[in-house]
């Protein structure tokens, strides 16, 4: 399956950037989640779950989505938008707002701890992609 | 200790005046006095807490006075100052319930007293007033009043004495949407089994989580034919005439309009505007097309990627709309489409 | 498959020269287990300590809880896959430690949470403050990776159970429980009028920290497969997750799979509790789509008449909760599910991520998200030096007179998926 990574992980980006087509978000885990949805909108597909993971949204500020390239024109992709990917996207987006914001860790360890966990799960994605 | 202070609401009917024949009397403060299911709430009471005044009110009357019966009685119930403020129980009384609902919300929202009242779960007033105050479930008549007097007696003094209240099933209070913890005597998987033997015997069984109601509506088949149909505008982004004729609610709307398109090009800030309470007007009413974008669809009529725009477009206001309204609005702005032809609307929100 | 289960009640934990369990004690010389944790190089050291129900001790951060066993007849060996080899366990005979636990604890990523209270409101909601707990807390070597780390305390905590469980061969049990699952045809026949029902369990398998292993197999890797229920027992199936304890299960939870238990409770008599189906929770979305079709169809050729289905975690597992729920039920296949709800701190947002009108018999085990104030307890066990940082605390938590405001996210099995303790939500 030919996808790219949708990542504000500048881990996941360092060890896969080689290899890989990243689109690198720079902002938080929402934000990343908002230009997935405008990307599911022009009719990219989403491969993973975008709740991923039980560190929740308001825990870890990394997340990294595997999306399926969109049709080369505007028009043909938003004639092919993937109701399900829309539905996930959506209700990630909710469930980012319901949690409630918590201080921002600045803690270099931990952050580096939520970067391996991330990429981690991301991984675990890519693996049944590749196969 | 003193006893806890208790002011008790009833309806006409309870208080022995009489039936239908006698709704509509107005209401009445009996300060010191207690009547009819009063009594077993004192008992009930024991020496923790009493009835310091009954207030009675033909269901009629009250239905047909709301606002002015309620600013009468919420003066009374000020000036007594009670600990709490019970109404009912009604039954299934609709009119009755609703009175209760209404005089025990207002009491314990403009008041910050606490307020209950007791009624049947299909009560009218049960689904108009269970998130906003808490209602003791009863059965559905009079027969259940020894039982209501009960139970309405033992949440009163818990709720008087400000212990915590539990889950709306533990207490004996309707749910009132909001999701509370507790501890089940039986461990989940026993419950899980319980559930299933039930299932598989086609006994009824109550999930201890509703699924949210979605109303979900498969789309129609897509138009085949854009170049040559009726499109029209729908939009609970509350874009009206400019001035609002048809006074739609900025939120809680009950009602939608119907507006004319003939001759309008561009929908500019002179002749539109929002009606929506609930997001900032600013830029809609500076350029109403953003939220009902009729400029755009005459460049498509124009260039004849669809056929035409309908001549009248309706609207109303999402806001914490109640969902039935919203339903209705749907159904009769649906059938007048149908009937003008058009073959595919486009809906905008906010 | 036929599988005894001899229950030796633990009454006592006590450190002492010789390791031996005498009259209900357990009595342990932590230089007997040390070895056993250090045979791992990863492992630069580890120390032991008791914590018992009512002492105002907290353990934190949680990885596992393990209820030692022992395999005394039968094929195979506890854990199989890990201190065992994959010979199929299930029938024979086994001796569990009732009443005690082993507990993992310590940090492996710096967010890691769960928490065990000794006493207090928050021991209430753990069940493992109900159990005499021999706690183990490992210490990596220096620049050992977070995977390898996780890998390392996960395989230590089997060993050393297993040890511990090795003291129990050769005892008497208090009362011995008899399980017994029927071939497919041999149950139809014996049980013609009973209603066949299945026990369908999702597994957290999404990566590090996240993962289940079934038979030393990380779970992602598998396809939805049937087990008898009594492998469950023998730990076949075992915990590699902890994050958002509240609603992980930990390997005892599975070892004591309480659906399993109650589902037994009522075997030959009200139903034919055929077999256990596993199946995983991905991150993938098509592996999702593909283990939930092969949920359906396995109940379909199991002429399941209903099924429990349980969840483990909160999120993207939903989603397969709901696809399962609904391809399960388009079956024909009557089903309840067992989950827990996120419903925000004030109980008012939807409880679950996903949702569907099929799944309208449903069991909770409360929501995770309601806020609880932890006393400040006379020691801990671990350490509270990433408290702050744990699913479910916030800026917040330790709080000036040293209690914790913390959701009940971060107390290990608060909400458990299996309907493993009490908790509920209306």
């Amino acid at each position: 399956m030919k996808y790219f990574i949708l990542t504000n992980n500048s881990l996941a980006a360092e060890e896969l950037g080689k290899t890989h087509e990243i689109r690198f978000v720079e902002g938080g885990l929402r934000d990343v989640f908002v230009e997935a949805r405008d990307l599911i909108h022009q009719g990219a597909v989403l491969l993973n779950h975008p709740l991923y993971g039980s560190v929740k949204p308001n825990e870890t500020p990394f997340r990294s989505l595997l999306l399926h390239r969109a049709k080369s024109s505007t028009e043909e992709a938003c004639a092919s938008v993937d109701p399900e990917s829309v539905r996930l996207i959506g209700n990630a987006v909710s469930v980012c707002d319901k949690f409630i914001a918590k201080k921002e860790t600045t803690d270099p360890r931990i952050l580096q701890d939520f970067q391996v966990v991330d990429l981690s799960l991301l991984k675990s994605a890519m693996e049944s992609a590749d196969r | 200790m003193a006893k806890y202070k208790v002011v008790h609401y009833i309806n006409q009917f309870f208080a022995g005046i009489g039936g239908e024949e006698k709704a509509d009397i107005p209401a009445e403060l009996h300060k010191g006095e207690v009547i009819g299911p009063g009594m077993a709430f004192n008992t009930g009471f024991g020496d923790e807490a009493e009835i310091i005044a009954t207030i009675v009110c033909g269901d009629s009357y009250f239905n047909e006075n709301i606002e002015a019966v309620k600013a009468e009685i919420l003066g009374w119930v000020k000036d007594l100052a009670p600990d709490l403020f019970i109404a009912g129980p009604a039954f299934n009384a609709g009119r009755y319930g609703v009175a209760c609902g209404t005089i025990a919300a207002a009491v314990a929202e403009e008041l910050g007293i606490k307020a209950m009242t007791g009624m049947y779960v299909e009560n009218p007033g049960a689904d108009m007033y269970k998130d906003k105050v808490y209602i003791i479930e009863t059965k559905d008549s009079a027969a259940g009043m020894r039982a209501a007097v009960k139970s309405m007696t033992a949440f009163a003094l818990k709720y008087l004495k400000g212990e915590k209240i539990g889950a709306s099933c533990e207490d004996g209070y309707m749910n009132q949407g909001v999701r509370v913890n507790f501890f089940e005597k039986e461990r989940g998987s026993k419950r899980a089994v319980d559930m299933l033997l039930k299932k598989l015997a086609d006994k009824p069984f109550t999930t201890e989580y509703p699924m949210p109601d979605f109303d979900r509506v498969e789309p129609n088949p897509a138009v085949k034919d854009m170049a040559h149909a009726t499109i029209a505008l729908v939009t609970s982004g509350g874009i009206v005439v400019k001035g609002n004729p048809d006074h739609i609610e900025s939120s809680s709307a009950s009602r939608f309009g119907e507006y004319s398109l003939a001759g309008v090009y561009d929908l500019d800030e002179n002749t539109f505007e929002t009606a929506h309470g609930g997001y900032d007007p600013v830029y809609a009413n500076a350029d109403a097309d953003r939220v009902l974008p009729v400029d755009v669809l005459r460049d498509l009529e124009k260039e004849g990627v669809i056929g035409k725009l309908h001549e009248k477009y309706y609207a109303t206001v999402g806001n914490g709309t109640s969902v039935a309204n919203a339903k209705g609005f749907g159904a009769e702005i649906g059938k007048r489409l149908v009937a003008d032809g058009v073959d595919a609307v486009i809906l905008t929100s906010t | 498959m036929r599988l005894e289960i001899g229950k030796i009640n633990i009454t006592d934990i006590r450190f002492a020269e010789e390791s031996k369990i005498e009259s209900g004690v357990l009595y342990v010389n932590p230089e007997d287990l040390k070895p056993v944790v250090l045979e791992d190089d990863k492992i630069k050291d580890v120390c032991f300590d008791i914590a018992k129900p009512g002492e105002s001790v907290r353990i934190t951060p949680v990885k596992d809880v393990i209820e030692p066993r022992v395999k005394v007849e039968g094929k195979g060996g506890v854990f199989p896959g890990w201190v065992s080899k994959v010979d199929t366990v299930g029938s024979g005979k086994t001796l569990a430690l009732k009443g005690m636990a082993l507990v993992t604890a310590g940090k492996i990523v710096g967010f890691q949470e769960g928490v065990i209270d000794m006493t207090g409101p928050g021991a209430a909601y753990t069940p493992f403050s109900k159990t005499l707990n021999l706690v183990m807390v490992c210490e990596p070597v220096e620049g050992l990776k977070q995977h390898d780390y996780e890998a390392a305390v996960r395989k230590a905590g089997f060993r050393v159970a297993a040890k511990i469980g090795e003291l129990a061969r050769g005892i008497e049990p208090d009362d011995t429980c008899v399980y017994e699952t029927l071939g497919i045809k041999e149950g139809m026949e014996k049980y013609p009028d009973l209603p066949r029902v299945g026990y369908v369990s999702m597994l957290q398998t999404q990566g590090l920290l996240h993962d289940t292993y079934v038979y030393g197999v990380d779970a992602k890797k598998i396809i939805p497969t049937i087990i008898s229920p009594t492998e469950t027992m023998d730990g076949a199936i075992v915990s590699g997750n902890c994050v958002s304890a509240c609603d992980k299960n930990p390997t005892y939870i599975h070892q004591n799979n309480p659906v399993i238990e109650d589902l037994f409770a009522q075997h030959g008599k009200t139903i034919n509790f055929v077999c256990q189906i596993i199946t995983n929770e991905n991150v993938y979305l098509a592996d999702k789509e593909r283990s939930s079709n092969m949920t359906a169809k396995l109940c379909r050729m199991l002429d399941l008449d209903g099924i429990i289905l349980t969840q483990e975690g909160f999120g993207n597992p939903d989603t397969d909760l709901i696809m399962n729920c609904k391809k399960i039920e388009a079956e024909g296949v009557k089903t309840v599910i067992v989950t827990d709800e996120y419903a925000g701190r004030d109980g008012k947002s939807q409880s679950l991520a996903d949702a569907d009108v099929a799944a309208d018999a449903v069991v909770t085990g409360g929501n995770a998200n309601e806020v609880i104030i932890l006393p400040k307890l006379d020691k801990v066990i671990g350490t509270l030096d990433y408290i702050n940082k744990i699913a479910g605390a916030s800026d917040k938590t330790l709080r000036e007179d040293g209690t914790l405001e913390v959701e009940l996210q971060v107390i290990t099995a608060a909400t458990n998926e299996m309907g493993f303790g009490t908790l509920s939500a209306r």
